[in-house]
């Protein structure tokens, strides 16, 4: 286990999340995790950063231009919620917590792990 | 007057002077003007033993005389002295001696002093018997405030405050009394500890933002264990974010029973409906737009504001933030997407999917918009009942 692996376990430990990744944008290989199998599914990375151009029914209606990259997602399921925050275009960040866990604890370990992430 | 004695050349002492010579590492020169020579002498003595440079003045006049033919940083005056007061000394000082910075004593001070002694520039007014901390602290505080402006704000919110020191770089105290009471300690512009009923860190910081009203004051910066670890914008945020779990704002019985009707049977009429969503959206999001999902017809509609923004650039956007949920976790009831352009959150109860979004025109949109995603999704769970 890296340093970087092992504060990833820390957050994810001591902070109560169910998993947590690093993404490299550049090549989309994991750069640092725990507990983070099937955390996020390779489609939703793709669109996320704005590879993948969104092809749904609404989308189709809507007729746009393709997004660009998000910089933070949240999604809040009913058994667990997604964060997902872009460091500087270099890193892609995925925290998974669960769903009862407050918002701002969820979004505090996100940022922890994002200011490791972060360029000195 | 004393004020006939200004000069003009002495109007024009320059703001940098002061810091041009913290930086030659010539001490501060304080000037004690107190006509009780024991107390002079005892203030003097505490101030030199500081390692600031010191001039006594016995009355008005010999301080008059001081601050025209020196670079006065820091005047200590009692506001009672023979032949002219301290309170025309103090104005005389902001007049003559604007770089300089004063501090009024008293023994017996009165509201009506210390305000006087405050409007005319002075940035503490302590009574007597001095105690050493409260003079130092007042020392420290008019160096510090050597450079820049200090007086009076008022209608400012802490928030405001906060984000003027983190912006501005500052390293210093920031009390706050009145109905909530704590301080803040920022170091470079970063929010380092907080204390507040018994709580520090970020549980403290939270309890402050609570705050509607009081009173502010900076002082020095005086060391303190840090106990908020996280960048400020994240601080701020997530305190407000706690704020608003935790306060479910309530709400009159039937206050928006009519949108309550409307999002359980939809009129094939909408145009009250506008009317209600509008009212919400002024209530709690001005400045947002509101758009419905119907993923089953598919159907995409703007309810509500941004009309001065492109709709389809917009409309994209939802789109792509309903994918986004879709594929991250089917069973999603509440979702936040913000990119450089937008920030788009969507909220689903009872089959019913609103969408609130905002262009993102600067770094505060953001952390407003997870405030008011939580209050649409929490009113949307509260209001929308699952059809029978």
């Amino acid at each position: 286990m890296t340093p970087r692996d092992e504060l990833f376990r820390t957050a994810v430990v001591d902070g109560g999340a169910l998993g947590a990744v690093a993404i490299d944008v550049a090549t989309r290989s994991s750069i640092a995790g725990f507990a983070h199998a099937e955390l996020a599914s390779p489609a939703l990375v793709e669109l996320l950063l704005g590879a993948a151009r969104p092809s749904g029914p609404l989308t189709r209606l809507c007729g746009g231009a393709p997004p660009g990259a998000a910089r933070e997602l949240f999604v809040a399921g009913a058994d667990r919620a997604v964060y997902c925050s872009v460091v500087e275009h270099r890193v892609l960040i995925i925290v998974a917590t669960p769903v009862t866990m407050s918002v701002a604890l969820g979004w505090a370990l996100v940022r922890v792990l994002a200011a490791a992430e972060a360029r000195p | 007057m004393l004020t006939a004695a200004v000069t003009r050349e002495s109007r024009l002492r320059s703001e940098s002077e002061f810091s041009a010579r913290l930086r030659a590492g010539l001490p501060p020169l304080v000037v004690v003007a107190d006509g009780d020579v024991a107390i002079r002498d005892a203030v003097t003595g505490f101030v030199s033993a500081r390692g600031y440079r010191v001039e006594p003045a016995a009355d008005a006049e010999a301080a008059a005389r001081l601050l025209l033919t020196n670079t006065v940083d820091v005047l200590v005056s009692d506001l009672a002295m023979r032949s002219a007061d301290g309170v025309d000394l103090l104005a005389f000082a902001r007049a003559a001696a604007p770089t300089t910075r004063s501090i009024a004593l008293a023994a017996n001070m009165t509201a009506f002093d210390r305000d006087t002694a405050l409007r005319l520039g002075a940035v503490r007014a302590l009574t007597k018997p001095l105690s050493g901390k409260d003079l130092a602290d007042a020392i420290d505080l008019a160096r510090d405030c050597g450079d820049g402006f200090h007086g009076f704000l008022y209608r400012m919110s802490l928030l405001d405050v906060l984000q003027m020191y983190h912006l501005a770089g500052q390293s210093l105290v920031l009390r706050v009394t009145g109905e909530i009471e704590g301080a803040l300690w920022f170091h470079l512009g970063e929010l380092i500890h907080a204390e507040c009923a018994g709580r520090s860190g970020t549980a403290a910081l939270a309890t402050l933002l609570t705050a509607q009203r009081g009173r502010l004051e900076a002082s020095a910066l005086v060391p303190t264990a840090r106990t908020i670890q996280e960048p400020f914008d994240h601080a701020l945020l997530d305190g407000l974010r706690s704020i608003d779990e935790e306060r479910a704002p309530p709400r009159p019985p039937g206050e928006l029973a009519e949108l309550d009707a409307w999002l359980d049977e939809p009129a094939e009429d909408d145009s009250l409906d506008r009317e209600v969503l509008g009212r919400w959206l002024t209530e709690h999001a001005p400045g947002a737009g509101l758009w419905r999902i119907d993923p089953r017809e598919p159907a995409i509609e703007r309810l509500h504001g941004n009309a001065a923004d492109p709709e389809a650039d917009l409309s994209i956007g939802v789109a792509w933030a309903y994918e986004l949920a879709e594929l991250a976790d089917p069973t999603w009831t509440r979702v936040e997407l913000i990119s450089r352009a937008t920030a788009i959150a969507l909220v689903r109860a009872a089959g019913v999917v609103l969408a609130l979004v905002r262009p993102v025109t600067d770094e505060a949109i953001p952390r407003r918009f997870h405030l008011e995603s939580a209050q649409l999704g929490r009113w949307l769970h509260d209001h929308v009942r699952p059809p029978p």
